[in-house]
């Protein structure tokens, strides 16, 4: 059997070794508890790193995603109460031409209607001008532009704008107001047609008039219903985007911040062996046999 | 026998042990001297006499002072010395480097990507917005400078590696010529291994040079180190060969061993200090030309996408950062375009120019750079190159870590084993010392009582 040689600055050698492997994982665990962190370069975690930064960047984007959701869902809701004030304003319209199409009816209350129907062509004209936030919801994507002039004639265009939602989702958030007030049915010809209609004591002419403002009340609720569904949409993007950010921030806590407890009974694990080495080194140089000679 | 020869026989005992006494002192004076190996004295007893039938012996002769060493050992050790400072050499240098990587911090690369994006993503509700317009061109210089930050202190960091080369090639050169000094002095000391300080000081400035620079060593029986790097003998006896530093056709450096008329490039042969710099150099090298190969994909085909589009006035777009001349360099020049910077409306995110202020459709086109693949020969995203840079940065350099540990760990090993057979133990120099004294005592009796045989001797006459 052979025997290794112990010398005492063998044993100061390998205490001296000990002690500076004990101080760097020393110093690791007492950054990790000042940062916060587990990560605080990339060599920490180079692969728990690029799953950090997938969750970071997901997390940042649910975050613009759920922003513009909100903002979309404000500007929806903006258009839908528009469309609501159009479909009021069909309502009121048709009452009239019903109650002026009798033959009983006089002239001077047509007039009087025709007047009421004139304020109903503004009325429309101001809903389909709504704007919000400085923006026309109904001028397609030329939206600094009232998609209406005076003579009801469109100065928007047809592009509908659209704001993303979602890595690949998008919402509507304006409208072609063409379309909208002057697709199948044009609207405010319907009106000025009623008008004009009144305004010559026409009965017969006030009668057809109903049939557009008919069709143009179906329209506006196929724009409302569509307006709808883009609302849906929006308020769908926005509770999946603050869930997921939600969810996906509890997930990138746990794998980039440190936690406290663990790290702090780590600490204390450490100094105890630190110290441990340090004592061990005191004892070693008391004595040696030179001293008792 | 005679009187006067157990004089001498006390003599010559005196001056054994006197000379144990010396050794021992010497012992215990390097006992924390770098590189010393404890020493012994050597005695052999000496010729014995024949005086008629009968054979005496005459005493203890001193036949030299060696060391304790083990050639395999001091072999294996300079050649884990050189791979230790290797792996050390290359981890400090690869850490320099990371450093520039804040990826942990909010200024990183994959942060400012991100942030480019999430502001294009943001315009998507309003194209028009001024706010939202200045927030893209912001992250856009956001990134630009990132990108530029990390490549230029990559090149500092490449510079600063390249500072040190030079004094470092002239340290060597220094050792090998102190080797090779040493070797001459040692062969001149004799057949026995020459003078054991000398030895343990020449042995040491090997191991130096399996540090700084991976050499490697072979020890003769006669005390006598032959140094080699890369399969060439740097010293050989009393020759040295020189090294040199020059740059290749890329202006990497390259050092060189001096052979006859010429110079061999040593390559990838060098290790050391001066081998693991070199590498972590060109690690970090690589790094910087992914950089500069990113930045100019980015601003090239970011600009292309943006010149395609229209801006706020109906303009057909300009540059969205300054373009790079080369893909060297494009990195640390990366910046966005200053015209643009001074006008976000300028900022084309239309598809024409009769679009409308919430015409989008070419911000949707710079928005799919966010995942789409234009990057390395349109195979990867741009989020997918920096994060894979940055896992490389960080796998790298980890991995350097556990290298330089283990390499450690081996070197310790070594080390310990070199300390056991080698090392100097107060304790058992003191009893040494009680040993020789006891033995300087006693050879004082001999030749005191020698002494006073004698004079009772003269006394009769």
């Amino acid at each position: 059997m052979s025997l290794i040689r112990a010398t005492r600055f063998g044993l100061f050698e390998l205490l001296r070794d000990r002690a500076r492997v004990q101080q760097s994982d020393l110093r690791a665990a007492q950054e990790r508890a000042l940062t916060g962190l587990r990560i605080n370069r990339p060599s920490d975690a180079p692969t728990a790193l690029s799953e950090v930064h997938r969750l970071d960047a997901t997390v940042r984007s649910q975050q613009v995603f759920a922003g513009n959701a909100g903002g979309a869902g404000d500007l929806l809701a903006v258009a839908d109460s528009a469309l609501s004030s159009v479909a009021d304003i069909l309502v009121r319209a048709r009452e009239i031409a019903v109650a002026m199409a009798g033959d009983t009816v006089g002239g001077d209350s047509r007039a009087v209607a025709a007047v009421e129907v004139r304020g109903l062509y503004e009325a429309l004209r101001d809903a389909a001008n709504t704007e919000f936030g400085g923006r026309y919801l109904f001028s397609g994507t030329a939206w600094d532009t009232a998609p209406f002039d005076d003579t009801g004639v469109y100065q928007g265009n047809t592009d509908e704008p659209a704001v993303q939602v979602g890595g690949d989702h998008w919402v509507t958030n304006g409208f072609d107001g063409s379309a909208v007030f002057a697709g199948t049915v044009d609207i405010f010809a319907a009106l000025d047609t009623l008008a004009t209609a009144l305004e010559s004591d026409d009965p017969d002419s006030v009668s057809s008039a109903l049939g557009d403002l008919d069709a143009g009340t179906d329209q506006i609720s196929s724009w409302r219903a569509r307006v709808g569904t883009e609302q849906v949409l929006a308020e769908d993007a926005q509770a999946v985007a603050e869930n997921l950010s939600s969810i996906l921030s509890e997930r990138l806590a746990d794998l980039a911040e440190a936690d406290p407890t663990e790290t702090y009974l780590e600490i204390s694990e450490l100094q105890g062996a630190y110290e441990a080495t340090l004592r061990l080194a005191s004892t070693s140089t008391r004595q040696t046999l030179f001293d008792l000679l | 026998m005679s009187l006067l020869n157990a004089l001498d026989l006390g003599r010559k005992a005196l001056a054994a042990a006197s000379a144990g006494i010396d050794v021992t002192s010497n012992n215990v004076g390097n006992s924390t001297t770098v590189g010393y190996s404890r020493q012994s004295v050597a005695t052999q007893a000496s010729d014995p006499l024949r005086k008629g039938a009968v054979w005496f012996g005459q005493g203890v002769d001193v036949t030299g002072v060696v060391r304790s060493t083990d050639r395999l050992l001091g072999m294996r050790l300079v050649e884990a010395a050189g791979t230790e400072s290797h792996a050390r050499a290359r981890l400090d240098s690869l850490r320099l480097a990371e450093t520039w990587f804040d990826e942990t911090g909010a200024t990183g690369l994959a942060e400012a990507w991100d942030e480019l994006f999430d502001a294009f993503s943001s315009l998507t509700a309003d194209p028009s917005d001024a706010s939202l317009r200045r927030g893209a061109l912001d992250a856009g210089s956001a990134l630009a400078r990132t990108v530029s930050r990390t490549a230029v202190g990559l090149s500092r960091t490449i510079d600063d590696l390249d500072a040190g080369l030079e004094s470092r090639v002239d340290e060597v050169n220094a050792l090998l010529t102190e080797v090779a000094a040493l070797n001459e002095s040692i062969g001149r000391g004799g057949v026995s291994g020459g003078p054991a300080d000398l030895l343990d000081r020449r042995d040491q400035l090997v191991r130096e040079l399996g540090e700084s620079v991976g050499a490697t060593v072979e020890f003769a029986a006669d005390g006598q180190a032959t140094v080699f790097l890369g399969g060439h003998a740097v010293v050989s006896g009393g020759a040295a060969r020189e090294l040199s530093l020059s740059e290749d056709d890329a202006g990497d450096p390259v050092v060189s061993v001096s052979m006859g008329n010429g110079a061999v490039p040593l390559g990838a042969d060098l290790g050391g200090t001066l081998g693991g710099t070199l590498d972590a150099r060109a690690t970090t090298s690589g790094w910087l030309d992914q950089l500069d190969q990113f930045a100019y994909d980015l601003a090239t085909q970011l600009n292309a996408q943006h010149a395609a589009g229209f801006d706020a006035t109906g303009a057909a777009g300009g540059d969205f950062f300054a373009p790079p001349s080369a893909v060297a360099g494009a990195a640390a020049a990366l910046a966005l375009d200053a015209t643009l910077a001074a006008d976000p409306d300028l900022l084309a995110l239309g598809g024409s120019a009769t679009g409308g202020v919430g015409d989008d459709t070419n911000l949707l086109a710079l928005i799919d750079f966010r995942d789409g693949a234009y990057f390395d020969g349109a195979t990867r995203s741009g989020l997918d190159l920096v994060s894979n840079l940055v896992s490389e940065v960080g796998s790298a350099v980890a991995s350097a870590e556990a290298d330089a540990d283990d390499r450690a760990a081996a070197l310790d090993d070594l080390d310990a084993m070199r300390t056991a057979i080698s090392g100097v133990d107060p304790d058992e120099e003191a009893l040494k010392l009680i040993e020789f004294q006891s033995a300087y005592k006693a050879a004082s009796q001999v030749i005191t009582a020698a002494s006073e045989l004698l004079q009772s001797l003269l006394a009769i006459g």
